[in-house]
């Protein structure tokens, strides 16, 4: 109704003349049932074509929502198609990379399979070659313990034969000492008598008194140094 | 001239015998040098005095030394006597007097070789009696020689002695 507020003004007439008053007031009743009525039939026209015009844009409405929904569901459907599509080759596309890469994952695998089982291989014949070496210096270690125990008991047993040997020997070197200067004062005490007699002998007999006993010594020997001269 | 020489008992050690060499030769030179001397109407020197030992040893083997070949033929035959007399070495604890060495000479050549000599020598070691050196051996006979060999027999009977103790 606001649209026909500026119209309303337009129409309005001018203030009358005071002169004209009672004619002026008889076409004012008049003109303000015509403008009643005018107002009246005016409305109702604007309600109809408000109402025709509500029923036709609401039937435009109606038609471009059906040609719009319509559009948009072939849109729709044309996009679905273009993207199953899309979503098609894509599967193709992951199964084929899907494919391969389980083809390089399995040959990776097997690959690695064949690598851990090869290091596992070494790491075994490693680790054999390891314990053998361990295994030799354990045996190693035990035959020396077992040498140096075999070599520490016999060095005991040689420090207790030693220490036997040396009671013995210290026993016998006393016994022999004993024994030695026993004999060392037999010796002396026999060179002193011979020294005693020889000298006692010595000054009281000179050749002449000699000669007979020396004649008689050689009388004794003479076969034996006539055996020499002849030879 | 031709038997073997033998010596008498005054010629006792090899320096005896060497003494007879140099005798006989100064007498073969003197008696040269007077027949020299005479046969130029020199006059001839008084005859020399003969030592005791050639003496001897003239008398024993019954020589003369009135000829000059004679002569020469003695101091040849003293001189390979001189070289090839066997030599017995006896030492002797004291001093060995002249007339015990003719003695032990005496006995030496009746006993053993008719023309050995001595060599003496003295060793107080030997307290008494004598060592007798022939030529490959020594025999001791000498105390000292004695008392080692019983020596173990004094021992015996001091350790006898100090066991009776």
């Amino acid at each position: 109704m606001g649209l026909f507020q500026g119209k309303q003004k337009t129409d309005q007439k001018p203030p009358l003349d005071e002169k004209n008053d009672g004619v002026q007031k008889f076409f004012d009743g008049y003109f303000h049932e015509l403008r009643v009525r005018g107002r009246v039939y005016f409305e109702e026209s604007i309600d109809e074509s408000v109402a025709e015009f509500k029923k036709e844009l609401d039937d435009t409405i109606a038609d471009a929502n059906a040609e719009l929904k319509k559009h948009i569901v072939e849109k729709l459907d044309e996009q679905f198609a273009e993207n199953h599509e899309i979503i098609k080759e894509a599967q193709r596309a992951a199964l084929v990379s899907l494919t391969t890469s389980s083809k390089t994952v399995a040959d990776q695998q097997r690959e690695l399979g064949e690598k851990v089982q090869k290091d596992i291989t070494d790491q075994e014949a490693a680790l054999n070659e390891m314990l053998q070496q361990s295994q030799a210096r354990i045996a190693e270690i035990n035959h020396a313990q077992e040498s140096a125990l075999q070599s520490l008991t016999g060095s005991v047993q040689a420090v207790e034969d030693l220490h036997r040997e040396i009671n013995d020997r210290l026993q016998k070197s006393i016994s022999d000492q004993e024994a030695m200067i026993m004999n060392a004062f037999e010796e002396n005490m026999a060179r002193i008598v011979e020294h005693y007699l020889l000298e006692a002998l010595g000054e009281q007999y000179d050749l002449k008194a000699q000669l007979p006993a020396i004649l008689q010594q050689m009388e004794a020997n003479k076969q034996a140094m006539m055996d020499d001269m002849k030879l | 001239m031709n038997g073997q020489l033998t010596l008498p008992p005054s010629v006792v050690t090899k320096l005896d015998v060497s003494h007879l060499v140099s005798e006989l030769e100064q007498i073969d030179n003197q008696q040269t040098a007077d027949t020299v001397r005479e046969k130029v109407g020199g006059q001839a020197q008084a005859g020399a005095l003969l030592s005791e030992q050639l003496t001897d040893f003239l008398q024993q083997n019954q020589l003369t030394i009135g000829n000059g070949l004679e002569r020469s033929e003695l101091i040849k035959r003293v001189r390979s006597l001189k070289e090839n007399v066997p030599i017995i070495h006896l030492t002797f604890a004291v001093a060995a007097d002249r007339e015990s060495l003719r003695q032990l000479v005496e006995w030496v050549r009746s006993s053993l070789h008719p023309q050995a000599v001595i060599d003496v020598g003295m060793q107080p070691a030997l307290i008494a009696g004598v060592s007798v050196r022939t030529p490959n051996r020594v025999h001791d006979l000498s105390m000292r020689s004695v008392l080692k060999k019983n020596h173990g027999l004094l021992v015996k009977e001091l350790g006898a002695l100090r066991g009776n103790d």
